[in-house]
């Protein structure tokens, strides 16, 4: 075989995955066209009027927090005024350094409860229990620092209702959210678990923990953070969710069954990406041992969560949540084409991998080469123009058509102005954000391969968050310092 | 070299995927344009027809008699979101006026020319919209719908049925709603709420009899909606007759009788921790003084969720006040029996 055999081989390689990544996610697309439309359907169920006859069940809402004496307040306070008829909170200080505690105790008048805790799930020691004597749907479990599936076991464990619900701190709700994601629950048995869409609240206007009105972030690197969460949840999860194969219920807020949870031995503690790992062990067991179950999505905007603005931060992010991916993958590799791994373990599985998991190395070492061959003249300008077309052009496509989505379901973003600027975001996507993100994902890809012990970020947060719910004014682009922690990941596209 | 790699076929194939693709992207960016000024359209008509008739109905709820304009076929959908959102606010004299409106704008006709069509807004609006006229002999072409896939439109049909028949709605929700799991028995809970409760009642009976198990659980917890004695009848002879532990626990969380008591006793030595959970807050709902030792015996229990209930029970009142109760733990020796009354008395202080 001759060098030039070789190089058109190669092409002929990366052509074939792109068009394969497109196919796959255009199939996606329209199995979500079709989910859309029969949910567009139910949705209009919302034309009823609303009422709770106090059968439904109740939630347990687990809320874990480290170092977040900036919002916690405001965060529990607009939690504690969701409209369901029957839910506790659960916040889980995992061993702050800062006054998290401090401003619990004070803000909802916490005494220290004596409460005989059951330990269903080992998590690291509880150091204390507190009850408000201003709301009796809120505990506060004091524990030792252990990260956040740990946080979350521990509030597994103190949960006294059937469904619990993770919710990050930073998380913006609608008052109607946990009527919303309860639906499957209460339509049919076999639900174990639920996801609902997350939405970005940079530019939204935000009043006392709740989104009042949805705008549009001044910053660009917002704008095509939209554009990737739109991707990411109307046809990401939306394709997934008629096949059961969701592999993914985002940790800023997902429902479980508590006792589902406890069974399969809650969170690992040892994964960064613990919503994605649970979701994709739950998975396994439950094809494993032929039991029938569902983990259904619902395209409901039903949380919102701060996106980075900064580089610095969003990298941090990316890099975060492909390690957290690849660890879900691997230690759950036994679904990969299990006997009885039905959709999740013959499609969703490999398809992740194929194209999540190894997609940024393919993508980049596709972009290096072409660069490479055409700097060298082994590939003509036309040769390298028609490739650069088709990358870019693809991934216009997929994007188009979750906006298309989005206009068919929810049209969230109803000012003119809004939607051109979606569109903008879209072309410029494909100008060095997706490159560039690719790179990133790239690098946490050989970081974890290699073992380093790497730096995945400190996440920070500013306290400009709770000043703006306060203020109701829109939430400030603040140049990176708050970080949607617990979404993970938007893959698809 | 650059002939071989860079060949024809190659570029000619990236080009077409790229050009194909690129074509798509406009079209579907179009369409969304398109759908966009559709939508903005229709916003702004419907803005108009609200602008022009909540006054008119309000006036008509408040008694007045303003004179009603022609509403034009585009803007009828608008028109009875409006009457029903507003019908949804309203009781009494106000509902019966609005119906009357309706008629005589021609509610009824807009409802059944859109109960045949192809969609899910026009269907429900107009399940609703039948319900609210009441017109009796629209009862079968409503219940048609109970039977239809999807939940949203069996919930607005069952909703209508009760509207317009109190009386003979639940003999056709009660058998379909054992049979359909999608059909959310506490939704089903307030609308049968609306039903006759006699009928209601004598419908359960015949439902829950001979019931298998699984649907029987599920419609247990619709008793909340029956008159006290059918729900010992019905709770009473589930809890005499069945082992099943899921059934004795659905039935244990509605027995609200003294009555019962001789079943809940027996439910507390039951070998399954759900069933013994159940009974102990059965017992701290109906039981009497002379059940405290058999609520210490439960506050040993292995389960947590046992002493839980237990001490919940002990601490209600019923069986003599916290000291006495707290002497009797202290007397049994139990640690965990100690800290689940320690954590329950916390619970309840004020």
């Amino acid at each position: 075989m001759s060098a030039g055999d070789l190089i058109a081989g190669v092409q002929w390689f990366f052509l074939a995955y792109f068009v394969g990544l497109n196919l796959a996610y255009i199939t996606l697309n329209v199995v979500s066209l079709r989910a859309i439309g029969k949910d567009a359907d139910a949705r209009a169920s919302f034309l009823l009027p609303r009422f709770f006859s106090g059968l439904e069940p109740p939630i347990s809402l687990l809320v874990p927090a480290y170092n977040e004496q900036a919002i916690i307040a405001s965060s529990i306070r607009s939690l504690l005024q969701l409209e369901y008829p029957g839910f506790e909170v659960v916040v889980v200080n995992d061993g702050s350094r800062d006054e998290t505690l401090e401003v619990l105790k004070r803000e909802f008048q916490l005494v220290p409860f004596p409460e005989a805790y059951r330990v269903s799930i080992p998590t690291r020691p509880v150091r204390g229990i507190y009850r408000s004597l201003a709301h009796r749907n809120l505990r506060v479990v004091d524990k030792e620092n252990g990260g956040k599936a740990d946080a979350l076991n521990a509030g597994v464990n103190a949960a006294r209702y059937p469904l619990v619900c993770a919710v990050d701190a930073d998380s913006v709700l609608q008052r109607d959210s946990l009527e919303r994601v309860v639906r499957p629950f209460l339509e049919d048995p076999d639900v174990i678990a639920c996801g609902g869409t997350i939405r970005i609240a940079n530019g939204c206007r935000v009043s006392e923990g709740f989104m009042e009105e949805v705008g549009m972030p001044r910053s660009w690197l917002a704008r095509i953070q939209i554009v990737e969460y739109l991707r990411a949840f109307l046809f990401g999860r939306m394709g997934w969710s008629p096949m059961n194969a969701m592999l993914i219920v985002s940790g800023a807020f997902g429902l479980f069954r508590r006792t589902v949870v406890v069974e399969v031995g809650g969170y690992r503690t040892d994964t960064v990406g613990e919503d994605m790992e649970l979701v994709t062990r739950l998975h396994l067991r439950y094809r494993s041992a032929g039991k029938a179950y569902r983990i259904p999505f619902v395209p409901d905007p039903i949380c919102w969560t701060e996106a980075p603005e900064s580089l610095r931060v969003l990298r941090s992010q990316r890099m975060r949540w492909q390690r957290g991916l690849l660890e879900s993958l691997t230690l759950n590799r036994a679904l990969l084409f299990h006997p009885r791994g039905g959709a999740p373990g013959w499609l969703a599985f490999p398809v992740l991998v194929l194209f999540e998991a190894m997609g940024p190395l393919i993508e980049v070492a596709g972009y290096g080469f072409m660069i490479a061959t055409w700097i060298l003249g082994w590939v003509s300008w036309q040769g390298f123009a028609a490739f650069l077309l088709a990358a870019v052009a693809l991934g216009l496509v997929l994007s188009a058509s979750a906006l298309l989505l989005e206009e068919m379901s929810f049209r969230l973003y109803r000012k003119p102005g809004h939607l051109g600027a979606l569109l903008v975001a879209m072309v410029l996507e494909n100008f060095g954000y997706r490159q560039l993100t690719a790179w990133w994902r790239m690098r946490a890809i050989f970081r974890w391969v290699f073992g380093g012990s790497g730096q995945w970020g400190v996440m920070t947060r500013s306290a400009a968050w709770q000043a703006a719910a306060q203020a109701k004014k829109p939430v400030p682009e603040n140049g990176g310092a708050v970080a949607a922690e617990g979404v993970l990941p938007p893959p698809t596209g | 070299m650059a002939s071989v790699a860079d060949s024809d076929r190659m570029v000619f194939a990236v080009a077409v995927v790229g050009l194909g693709s690129l074509a798509l992207t406009v079209a579907i960016a179009l369409q969304v344009l398109f759908m966009r000024y559709r939508t903005g359209w229709r916003e702004r008509r419907r803005a108009t027809v609200l602008a022009e008739w909540r006054p008119l109905l309000f006036g008509w709820i408040v008694g007045e008699d303003p004179p009603l304009p022609a509403l034009a076929a585009a803007d009828e959908e608008a028109f009875l979101l409006l009457w029903n959102h507003i019908q949804d606010g309203v009781l009494g004299e106000a509902r019966a006026r609005l119906r009357q409106v309706g008629r005589r704008v021609g509610a009824h006709r807009m409802a059944r020319s859109r109960l045949e069509r192809k969609h899910a807004v026009g269907r429900l609006l107009a399940l609703r919209t039948l319900g609210y006229l009441g017109l009796e002999a629209d009862y079968p072409d409503v219940a048609r719908w109970l039977d239809d896939r999807r939940t949203y439109l069996c919930v607005a049909a069952a909703r209508a049925l009760v509207q317009i028949a109190p009386g003979r709605a639940s003999g056709d929700l009660l058998p379909r709603l054992a049979r359909r799991v999608d059909w959310p028995v506490a939704l089903f809970a307030t609308i049968l709420a609306e039903a006759d409760p006699d009928a209601t009642a004598h419908h359960f009976r015949e439902v829950v009899r001979g019931l298998p198990r699984e649907p029987l659980v599920r419609l247990l917890p619709l008793v909340t909606v029956l008159d006290g004695r059918t729900i010992n009848d019905i709770v009473g002879d589930l809890l005499a007759t069945s082992s099943d532990a899921e059934v004795l626990s659905a039935a244990l969380k509605r027995a609200e009788s003294p009555h019962l008591l001789r079943h809940i006793r027996t439910a507390c030595g039951h070998a399954d921790w759900v069933v013994r959970t159940q009974a102990s807050a059965a017992l701290g709902r109906v039981g009497e003084i002379a059940d405290r030792e058999l609520l210490l015996r439960l506050l040993c229990d292995p389960s947590w969720w046992v002493r839980y209930r237990a001490a919940q029970a002990l601490l209600s009142g019923r069986f003599g006040g916290p000291a006495e109760v707290a002497a009797a733990t202290q007397a049994l020796g139990d640690r965990f029996a100690h800290d689940i009354l320690d954590q329950v008395r916390a619970e309840t202080a004020r």
